[in-house]
């Protein structure tokens, strides 16, 4: 499970870096994603990629609920152990 | 719990389907307290129908906008619609400023109340009250998380500073449904709703008295609120602090389907008068209806009226049969019906020419509706934001049009039951499937379309255009769905509202018991170009065949005193019964 979710938090950090608002190195997964330029528009297609990557349809309120990397990590990882 | 409405004496109005409001109402042509001679002079004199509003006073109007759990009338959305259009038929403003405001704030008790919460407001609705939408602050527009009125919480009470503006009934209302900045913190998860119910404390704590004037819709009383900290108990926390975002969103669905829906009344009233003054207004030597140029802008009118009937009609019963896909349709039916609604006004101003702008009698309520339409676009997730709402969410969209493989029937078929609305199955998320999208395919739907006829190569080409649309959606970059995005997004947006119009327009007139006029060949085609006039971006003029064909299906219903409205089910529609007329 630990090691699940830490592969997802590196992957979302892959992604958050790959949107290109902001360079790694520059921020922790407890920085809130908000301050890393991931407005609402960008939370979309965070989810779009999420959908992509673990086949799993979720709402940009998963982002609201999970304002950080790790605690998205976290959630997601539940909702794939659920899944 | 549920059963709160039996308490108050109109909960009888619970019981069995209410009068026709047409019948109340009375016919509009005709001299009356509530004819359209009268509602233009209310207008000019910026007041409600005072005998319209104890009308619907007395017909417990307020138990429409009640689930039926709850002790009220509300079961099948679309049968709200129904009742609820000879009002918007009349006076658009009367239906705002009596009614519809009042419903969306409701919707959001309905989402994230509380069972004594819901209880209550049901309650209170049943009675007759009204609650105001206190969310507005011009500064910000439709862009709701920057709001800043504020509220602080202390002592189990919250204290509300700061202003909230053109609100309507804010004066009148007995409660306003508040959404309050409630953190510092920039995001969705920063404001709160609270119900402040005026019977608990009012001065001095809150100034409504300040009323705007406006151009349209001038009979209602939109105003402004100052609060100086206001006390609002925690009880009055509808849904979890923070998530007002959230719960407006996903309560605001059931309006953004709701309101174009009822729209279409006002049009409809709209063409049966312009038909009217086109028979009747004598120029060079014949009627108006004669000249090549009149018909086609009222033919124009009439494919606009009827793919927006097929939209909204579908959208509506979308809320309840596939309500997870429901954030994009009903942005779809927010944007695309009331641009089509105003084209058409806009078109039929020119018809009725000096009629329209003289403001000359039988048809000076015309130019109210024009006025009053232009409003519809713009409050509550006006144009914009309703594209807004759909461009970021094209990438999810086309994930779910491209796994489509069939639509749900149930969908177009008009008047079919529906169950009471799961609002815990509205979500902010693009559902799982692209239902509109599908019908331009769909064996089920296609089957009722000739091979090979002008409908039918249509969709073919329609459905094509959806497979371009969705490449063209591949190459965009999340840089370009933004509120910052290029014209040529929006563009695509825009696109899609017209093929999920095409997909609804199809499938209506394919349905088990369509409208008669959806089987007529000429009808379906002439929509059908119309839509593709509009993804062309310049609409050119109908084909004469579809001009001669859309008129005399307006005059045949105009002379038969019918609603146009394919959607309308007033009138019993029997095959039979309507065959010679569209013959």
């Amino acid at each position: 499970m630990n090691t699940q979710t830490d592969a997802i938090e590196s992957w979302l950090v892959e992604r958050v870096v790959a949107y290109g608002k902001v360079d790694s190195g520059s921020f922790t997964p407890d920085t809130p994603l908000a301050e890393l330029g991931l407005d609402s528009v960008y939370a979309l297609t965070l989810c779009g990629d999420i959908e992509d990557e673990f086949d799993l349809d979720v709402d940009p309120t998963i982002v609201w609920d999970h304002p950080t990397i790790r605690e998205l990590a976290g959630g997601l990882s539940e909702r794939l152990a659920a899944a | 719990m549920t059963t709160v409405g039996s308490s108050s004496p109109r909960a009888r109005t619970t019981a069995g389907e209410p009068d026709d409001l047409d019948a109340l109402f009375g016919d509009p042509m005709a001299p009356g307290p509530f004819g359209y001679a009268t509602i233009a002079d209310d207008d000019q004199a910026r007041r409600m129908s005072a005998a319209a509003e104890s009308i619907l006073e007395e017909w417990g109007a307020g138990a429409d906008f009640v689930p039926a759990s709850l002790g009220g009338r509300w079961v099948s959305t679309e049968d709200l619609v129904q009742r609820w259009r000879p009002i918007f038929r009349r006076d658009p403003s009367l239906g705002l400023g009596y009614g519809i405001t009042t419903l969306m704030a409701a919707l959001n008790v309905w989402v994230a109340g509380d069972d004594e919460q819901r209880a209550d407001v049901a309650d209170r609705l049943v009675r007759g009250e009204r609650i105001a939408v206190g969310f507005h602050e011009l500064d910000h527009g439709n862009d709701l998380l920057h709001n800043e009125c504020a509220a602080t919480e202390r002592g189990g009470r919250w204290y509300v500073r700061g202003q909230k503006h053109v609100i309507n009934n804010v004066d009148r209302a007995e409660s306003i449904l508040i959404m309050a900045r409630t953190s510092d913190e920039p995001g969705a998860r920063s404001h709160t709703l609270l119900m402040w119910n005026k019977d608990d404390v009012t001065r001095p704590f809150a100034d409504t008295s300040r009323r705007v004037l406006t151009a349209g819709m001038r009979g209602c009383r939109l105003g402004d609120a100052v609060f100086d900290d206001l006390p609002v108990p925690a009880s009055g926390t509808i849904g979890a602090p923070g998530a007002a975002a959230q719960v407006a969103l996903t309560a605001f669905q059931v309006s953004r389907a709701v309101v174009p829906a009822l729209a279409i009344a006002t049009v409809d009233a709209a063409l049966d008068l312009a038909v009217r003054f086109g028979s009747e207004r004598s120029l060079y030597g014949g009627v108006v209806l004669d000249l090549p140029h009149a018909r086609a802008l009222l033919a124009g009118a009439i494919a606009d009226f009827l793919i927006a009937d097929a939209l909204s009609a579908v959208v509506v019963r979308a809320l309840h049969l596939a309500p997870a896909e429901c954030l994009i349709l009903t942005a779809a039916a927010k944007y695309l019906v009331p641009h089509l609604l105003t084209s058409a006004m806009q078109d039929l101003s020119v018809l009725f020419g000096s009629t329209f702008y003289a403001r000359v009698a039988p048809y000076e309520i015309f130019e109210k509706f024009l006025r009053d339409l232009a409003i519809v676009p713009i409050g509550h997730g006006g144009s914009t934001a309703c594209l807004l709402t759909i461009l970021p969410n094209l990438p999810a969209w086309l994930r779910r049009s491209r796994r489509t493989q069939a639509t749900d029937p149930a969908l177009f078929q008009l008047g079919g039951p529906l169950e009471e609305l799961d609002f815990g199955r509205l979500s902010l998320g693009a559902g799982s499937s692209d239902p509109l999208g599908a019908a331009l395919r769909d064996p089920t739907v296609r089957e009722r379309f000739a091979p090979d006829s002008g409908a039918a190569n249509a969709l073919d080409r329609l459905g094509e255009a959806l497979d371009e649309l969705g490449e063209q959606i591949d190459a965009l970059t999340a840089s370009e769905l933004g509120t910052d995005a290029p014209p040529a997004a929006f563009a695509l947006a825009h696109r899609l509202t017209l093929l999920l119009a095409a997909g609804a327009w199809g499938g209506v007139c394919a349905g088990p018991d369509a409208p008669s006029i959806t089987r007529d060949p000429l009808v379906r085609e002439a929509c059908l170009a119309r839509i593709e006039g509009r993804l062309s971006g310049r609409i050119p003029p109908l084909d004469p065949a579809f001009v001669d064909r859309l008129i005399a299906f307006a005059e045949d219903h105009v002379a038969r005193d019918i609603r146009l409205a394919p959607s309308t089910r007033t009138h019993p529609r029997h095959p039979e019964a309507e065959e010679g007329s569209t013959a």
